[in-house]
């Protein structure tokens, strides 16, 4: 039998038939030792930095030093409460920037960072009723916000996203921030500093 | 026969390959997204007044400071604004050439391509020019206010346009504000700790 297959084989392979069923030997060992000690099985991913209060995160575009975070109630048109973060920002681009968009997304359980949320909006400390801007060099002591998830929560975990600045961009050919990828995971102790619901039980 | 086909085949290479080569060269040199909507700009100085398209404006004067306290004109005290850098507010006379237009860009530049926009959430509306509406035969002065590092002002120009998002190619007005370095270090020197600016809807 192996002179009928040999007859198929290349002259080169057949005039050397130890060689080459040496090396077919070996592979097939290799293979089975590969596969006993887990080589071929799906590498699991590596684990992601993580950051905490007063940590100082740097991505390509943000230089962010969160500082503490807390529930607050929304405002009486009857919004739900939202999760405020607390933080130093500095932004690293050249130009001024009001939106804070895939850097910092509040992680949900089961969900992929692509599903998640960005914060709605950035404000002063001092006065939370308007968004405001970070300009290049200029560091601002600032809050974002998010709307608060349904899940109670006494600490809250956010998705650190780094972007790169693409020249031309594949789709129209325009300069954007683009490709944000997790580079980590940034883990708050939550405060709830809403006010306590009226207890309906109570006598006036 | 065998040499015809190897004369054709080489050929029919080449012409990929000339083909591949012609594309790559059109690829770099093509006009970009960004280039094909870049604006026409138009130049003047302090004082000078600049026309673009359909409007004219003319940067009349120029101060500094370290914060900006804005009165609303309603009894209460003026809020303060507080910076990192120094305040620089460009005092504004804007005209509309041609149809009522809104006052929406204005940014500065910097010698080393920086840009600082108008921050229209820390110093909102109702103190700057920004967002007035603009009627033709009836120009309307005003400030901008800008928040800038203090080693950047030097060689800094304003940039002014009526579109935020510069939808269209259309004019930008690109004014040298005189800002060499002895006139800065003399703003620095002389400038007060603090700019009051009254709300344009505070009663008279």
């Amino acid at each position: 039998m192996y002179r009928r297959l040999a007859q198929h084989l290349p002259d080169w392979i057949s005039e050397h038939p130890r060689l080459w069923s040496g090396v077919g030997l070996l592979l097939v060992v290799g293979a089975i030792a590969t596969w006993h000690l887990g080589g071929f099985e799906t590498a699991a991913p590596r684990p992601l930095p993580r950051f905490g209060a007063e940590s100082v995160i740097t991505t390509n575009e943000w230089r962010i030093r969160p500082l503490k975070a807390w529930i607050a109630d929304g405002d009486s048109g009857g919004d739900g409460a939202f999760l405020m973060v607390e933080m130093w920002l500095e932004n690293r681009t050249r130009r001024s920037e009001s939106l804070f968009v895939e850097a910092l997304r509040l992680a949900e359980p089961g969900k992929p960072w692509r599903d998640t949320e960005d914060p709605k909006t950035l404000v002063l400390p001092s006065d939370p009723s308007r968004g405001i801007a970070i300009h290049p060099e200029l560091p601002a002591r600032v809050v974002a916000v998010w709307a608060l998830p349904s899940t109670p929560m006494d600490h809250a975990e956010f998705h650190v996203l780094n972007r790169e600045f693409v020249e031309r961009t594949a789709l129209i050919g325009n300069a954007a921030w683009a490709r944000a990828k997790p580079i980590g995971v940034l883990a708050l102790a939550v405060e709830d500093r809403r006010e306590p619901a009226p207890n309906k039980g109570s006598k006036p | 026969m065998m040499r015809a086909g190897w004369r054709r085949w080489r050929m029919d290479a080449l012409m990929v390959v000339l083909a591949l080569a012609a594309m790559l060269w059109m690829a770099r040199h093509t006009a970009s997204y960004d280039d094909n909507r870049a604006p026409f700009y138009v130049r003047g100085t302090l004082g000078e007044t600049v026309r673009g398209r359909d409007f004219a404006v003319t940067v009349e004067k120029v101060e500094l400071a370290r914060a900006l306290r804005l009165d609303a004109g309603d009894g209460d005290p003026p809020r303060r604004r507080d910076t990192y850098g120094v305040w620089l507010v460009a005092h504004l006379r804007v005209e509309a050439l041609q149809e009522p237009l809104r006052f929406q860009r204005a940014e500065l530049r910097t010698q080393d391509g920086y840009s600082y926009g108008a921050d229209d959430r820390r110093v909102d509306m109702d103190y700057r020019l920004g967002g007035v509406e603009i009627v033709p035969g009836l120009p309307q002065r005003g400030v901008v206010a800008f928040e800038i590092p203090r080693d950047k002002l030097a060689g800094t120009v304003l940039e002014a346009s009526r579109d935020r998002f510069r939808i269209a190619p259309d004019s930008v007005a690109v004014i040298d504000l005189g800002l060499t370095r002895d006139r800065v270090d003399g703003l620095l020197r002389d400038m007060p700790e603090s700019l009051l600016l009254v709300s344009r809807y505070a009663s008279r």
